[in-house]
């Protein structure tokens, strides 16, 4: 009878959302953790994210910014500027192939890849995988050698593509929206993980 | 594992749990004769004791390595007519319970009728106790305020150090001769008493000396029988070590086995203490042996495994000597609480760590028996290996080991006044209970029902269960203008019922030091033999009573319903509140579920419901801690449940946290099963305003699936949720790793499931030998799904 209809998610002040960080930071002392600012696009509430990760830094709190990076630089690096580590989707290098899955060019997204990694921000690349989307040869061996020369990028998370939105598209009333992708198969995943290691990243399936 | 070991553990899992009458014969045979009329109460049970060793039936199973049995066969469990004498009736109700069974025969029934409780009638402790006490006390206890635990069991709770590898029981035997030559009957008003105790001992000593010998010659008898050549020179050597252990002071790594052993059995041949009787640490006591052996090639570490895989299997011979009533309520299981403890500090500070730990570890896994219970003790200062490498055993889901924090389980003890070299030669024992180890009586009193003693404040006094008055007047709750004045209620209940409490113990205890004293548990614990005292009447170095706190979640959660709704929100009337409790929500579901869901709770780190809990501590450590008991030591208060959360909420009408009347209530200081919302992490920060270092022992459980610990991340991840709430003085937590899709499965199908083993309270147990309360609320704590 109640919770029966639940708000997913609710309205916080920034106050309120430090202080909930600072509920776990026995466990994060311990364990080298953090609080990470994701989304959807924290970007898209660019002055609401950047106010809560300068008011964690002020408190040593260790930050991440997990982001799309599809942004103009100035926004992305206010925020970006006062995180301690950026993870850094992306998903392809072929700026067709990016626009007709994404609904939009990558061009600004490989261009602030760039530019982060040249001011030496800690940077931690997450490629999401969905088979016969982007992981054939071609696109990894592009992303490889679009990463190689970036000096601040040594870590890169390969992500295993799964359905864990769905119920959230469900409880949107948005299910036929969902589009499904099978993941990689694992020897096909640990295939692209050695070419990373060759190519001398940290790569790890998972993040 | 061994062929061997595999056998033996294979034997004791199929052994069904018997009552054997001939402990009960033995010692009426005893009591009956001359001799016992003719001495003191220490002498004369110093020397039961000898004439049950000297005449029990001497068990030496095929191809055990380690031997003696407590009755006559695996699980076959003496009865305790001294302390408890059951009826006839009993002894049925026992044979055919579905759950924790001991079968017996008609021909031990006549011998009951005939020999043991007309002689035992009227004599026994229990009998003589429900003669003394007060009216006021049995209203107490009747109405599940507490419970009592020398009811059926005597006082126990204790742990051995380090003496027994050091002495051998003619070593003891010389200690004892010197305190009495030392005795000054000039300026001592107590010598004669003293040297009545001291002469106790000494029986006791050469009792066990003569029960080890018993063994020697059997062993060697059946050792000239043998075809087997291999069996015959095992069974030779096995009369080698007899005869050496426990006599004198162990050479070698299995003699220190044996002669651990042999002590325990005596332990628990001279008494049913509770919490059985336990080697404590181990690690620590065996590694000189294992290392030298090591050393010198007289072992090797497979054979140390095989040795400690025979002796881990005997405690599994043992179960928890029968219990009925309220008590089989209270710890209605099998496991008799040995609990090794592994890793911890040194005496000095440093870290206890050694290679025997993890061969430890290794050999816990590989058992996987109920008995003993294993638990590993984590320091500051130990490493995370160890730490990693006893999770992975929690994984595979049999609730063992438990993990606690030594660096609190030190501060705690120190805090009671103990030496801080006691207190890191200490751990926990039974449950989650700290205690100095080899020096310290600590001694668990009983349950105490917090909710209940809210449910008599409510009512002015009065249980509504029987209409009875057994509280104060603390005043109609109706007329209450103020949350405070509401709290007072319960904390002057709270107070009256403790004092109660108290003043029972004050005769039972007596009872137990003038009546039944035990001498054999007195050579084994300081400083019974310097002082001459008895275990039972303060002879240990220090002296600790507990009476158990059960229910602080659901009494955080009633008392934040109460705050919440009646007096800050002003949402229900304290006339609609008391109403809706006394239906049992009647017609008041709407407000059932906004109690369930819309108020504040315990668990959720959230200090309006946390703050509360504090203030509930605080009454009841003020009404406990520090008053002195009659062994020259302190209450002092912890907070575990075994099973009797599930018992005292059948006593406890609905509740205003949403409970409806006669389900469990909270364990421990876990939160109300489901009440806990935010995860683990929120849990640990709500248990962790507790403030552990005041008490002897809280006991934390954790569910988790068994995917989230799929790999080492998992399990790393894991580690630093321990350390972190091991960093806010937390003293114990204990993982149940299983789905409760597993756990309905073998609650439909249990005879496919007999070996499933999940964390009860301080202990694991099987499954399918809960009862089906219990089964049900074990499938509702929380199970998390992500840290």
């Amino acid at each position: 009878m109640y919770e029966a209809l639940a708000m997913a998610g609710r309205e916080a002040t920034v106050a309120e959302v430090v202080a909930e960080v600072e509920r776990d930071r026995i466990f994060f002392d311990q364990s080298g953790g953090g609080a990470t600012v994701s989304g959807g696009e924290p970007l898209s509430q660019l002055r609401f994210t950047a106010r809560i990760l300068a008011e964690l830094k002020t408190r040593r709190i260790h930050t991440a910014l997990d982001t799309s990076g599809y942004a103009p630089w100035e926004s992305l690096w206010s925020a970006a500027g006062l995180a301690d580590l950026v993870l850094f989707d992306l998903k392809m290098i072929d700026p067709k192939k990016h626009a007709a899955y994404t609904g939009v060019p990558n061009t600004i997204i490989l261009s602030n890849l760039k530019k982060l990694a040249e001011t030496g921000r800690p940077i931690a690349v997450r490629i999401p995988l969905a088979a016969g989307v982007n992981d054939d040869e071609a696109n990894i061996r592009r992303t490889i050698e679009f990463l190689k020369p970036l000096p601040a990028v040594r870590r890169v998370d390969l992500l295993r593509y799964h359905q864990g939105g769905r119920e959230k598209y469900k409880n949107l009333g948005q299910e036929n929206e969902f589009k499904i992708f099978e993941p990689p198969a694992p020897s096909r995943m640990e295939e692209i993980r050695k070419a990373f290691t060759g190519a001398g990243f940290a790569a790890t399936i998972g993040g | 594992m061994t062929p061997r070991v595999q056998k033996l553990r294979e034997q004791s899992l199929a052994a069904v749990p018997t009552v054997s009458g001939e402990r009960a014969e033995l010692i009426t045979e005893f009591y009956k004769s001359a001799e016992a009329n003719r001495v003191s109460p220490a002498v004369q049970h110093a020397l039961a004791f000898k004439h049950i060793l000297a005449n029990k039936t001497i068990v030496i199973n095929d191809g055990e390595l380690i031997v003696g049995e407590r009755g006559t066969a695996p699980k076959a469990t003496p009865t305790y007519p001294e302390v408890t004498c059951h009826s006839v009736q009993d002894l049925k109700i026992l044979d055919s319970r579905p759950k924790t069974s001991f079968k017996s025969d008609p021909q031990l029934w006549k011998i009951y009728e005939k020999e043991i409780i007309p002689f035992w009638r009227g004599k026994s402790i229990r009998d003589r106790m429900m003669a003394e006490l007060p009216q006021e006390w049995k209203d107490a206890y009747e109405a599940g305020i507490f419970t009592e635990f020398m009811e059926q069991r005597a006082p126990g709770h204790t742990v051995l150090d380090d003496k027994i590898y050091r002495k051998g029981m003619l070593d003891f035997i010389a200690d004892i001769d010197e305190a009495i030559a030392k005795l000054d009957f000039l300026a001592d008003p107590k010598a004669l008493d003293k040297r009545e105790e001291l002469r106790a001992m000494r029986i006791a000593a050469e009792a066990l000396i003569l029960f080890g010998r018993r063994h020697a010659e059997m062993a060697r008898g059946l050792a000239k029988a043998e075809k087997d050549r291999t069996r015959k020179r095992e069974l030779e050597r096995i009369a080698d070590v007899c005869e050496w252990v426990p006599a004198h002071a162990p050479r070698n790594f299995w003699e220190a086995l044996q002669a651990y052993w042999f002590v325990h059995l005596g332990v628990i041949t001279e008494y049913n203490t509770w919490d059985s009787f336990n080697p404590g640490r181990l690690d620590q006591h065996l590694n000189p042996f294992f290392s030298k052996g090591l050393a010198d090639g007289s072992l090797t570490e497979d054979f140390a495994r095989e040795l400690l895989g025979c002796f881990w299997v005997k405690f599994n011979n043992q179960p928890a000597p029968p219990k009925v009533g309220v008590t089989a309520e209270e710890s209605g299981t099998y496991t008799d609480f040995a609990l090794i403890n592994v890793g911890g500090l040194k005496a000095d500070g440093s870290d206890g760590v050694n290679p025997l730990s993890y061969l430890l570890l290794d050999v816990i896994e590989e058992m996987r028996i109920l008995q003993p219970s294993s638990m590993v003790q984590i320091s500051a200062k130990g490493p995370d290996p160890f730490l990693w490498r006893a999770l992975r055993i929690c994984k595979t889901g049999f609730g063992q080991p438990s993990i606690f924090n030594s660096d609190a389980i030190v501060k705690e003890l120190v805090r009671q006044g103990k030496a801080v070299e006691d207190a890191r030669d200490g751990g926990a024992s039974g449950c989650v209970e700290a205690g100095a180890f080899g020096k310290e009586n600590y001694t668990l009193t009983g349950y105490f029902n917090m909710p209940k003693v809210f449910e008599v404040a409510l009512h002015n006094g009065l249980d509504p269960a029987t209409g009875k008055t057994i509280g104060l007047k603390t005043g109609d709750p109706r007329t209450f203008k103020t949350y405070e004045e509401l709290f007072a209620a319960f904390a002057a209940q709270l107070r009256h019922f403790v004092d109660i409490k108290i003043r029972g113990n004050n005769i039972i205890e007596r009872l137990y030091a003038t009546v039944l004293p035990a001498p054999f548990l007195s050579i084994l614990i300081d400083d019974c033999v310097k002082k001459g005292k008895d275990y039972h009447a303060g002879g240990a170095r220090y002296n600790t009573n507990y009476i158990q706190g059960v229910g602080l979640g659901s009494m955080t959660d009633i008392l934040s319903s109460f705050k919440f709704n009646v007096f800050d929100k002003k949402t229900v009337s304290m006339k609609k509140m008391l109403e809706a409790l006394d239906t049992d929500f009647a017609g008041a579901e709407d407000l059932r579920q906004r109690f369930l869901n819309k108020t504040p709770k315990f668990g959720n780190d959230d200090d309006y419901a946390d703050d509360i809990m504090k203030t509930i501590f605080e009454a009841y450590f003020g009404a406990i801690d520090n008053r002195p008991n009659t062994k020259g030591g302190k209450y002092r208060i912890n907070l575990l449940p075994t099973t009797v959360h599930v018992y005292f909420g059948r006593v406890t009408g609905a509740t205003a946290d949403g409970r409806k009347a006669r389900e469990p209530l909270s364990e421990g200081v876990s939160p109300v099963q489901g009440a806990d919302r935010k995860g683990p992490t929120s849990v640990l920060k709500s248990a962790g305003k507790i403030d552990h270092i005041r008490t002897g022992g809280t006991l934390l459980n954790q569910k988790f699936t068994p995917q989230l610990l799929a790999d080492e991340e998992g399990i790393r991840n894991l580690g630093h949720l321990v350390r972190s709430y091991f960093k806010l003085d937390g003293h114990h937590i204990q993982f149940n790793v299983v789905t409760a899709e597993t756990l309905r499965e073998a609650q439909k199908h249990p005879e496919k499931h007999r070996d499933l083993i999940v964390r009860v309270a301080g202990y694991s147990d099987y499954f399918v030998d809960c009862g089906a309360e219990l089964q049900d609320e074990i499938i509702r704590r929380t199970e998390h799904e992500g840290f």
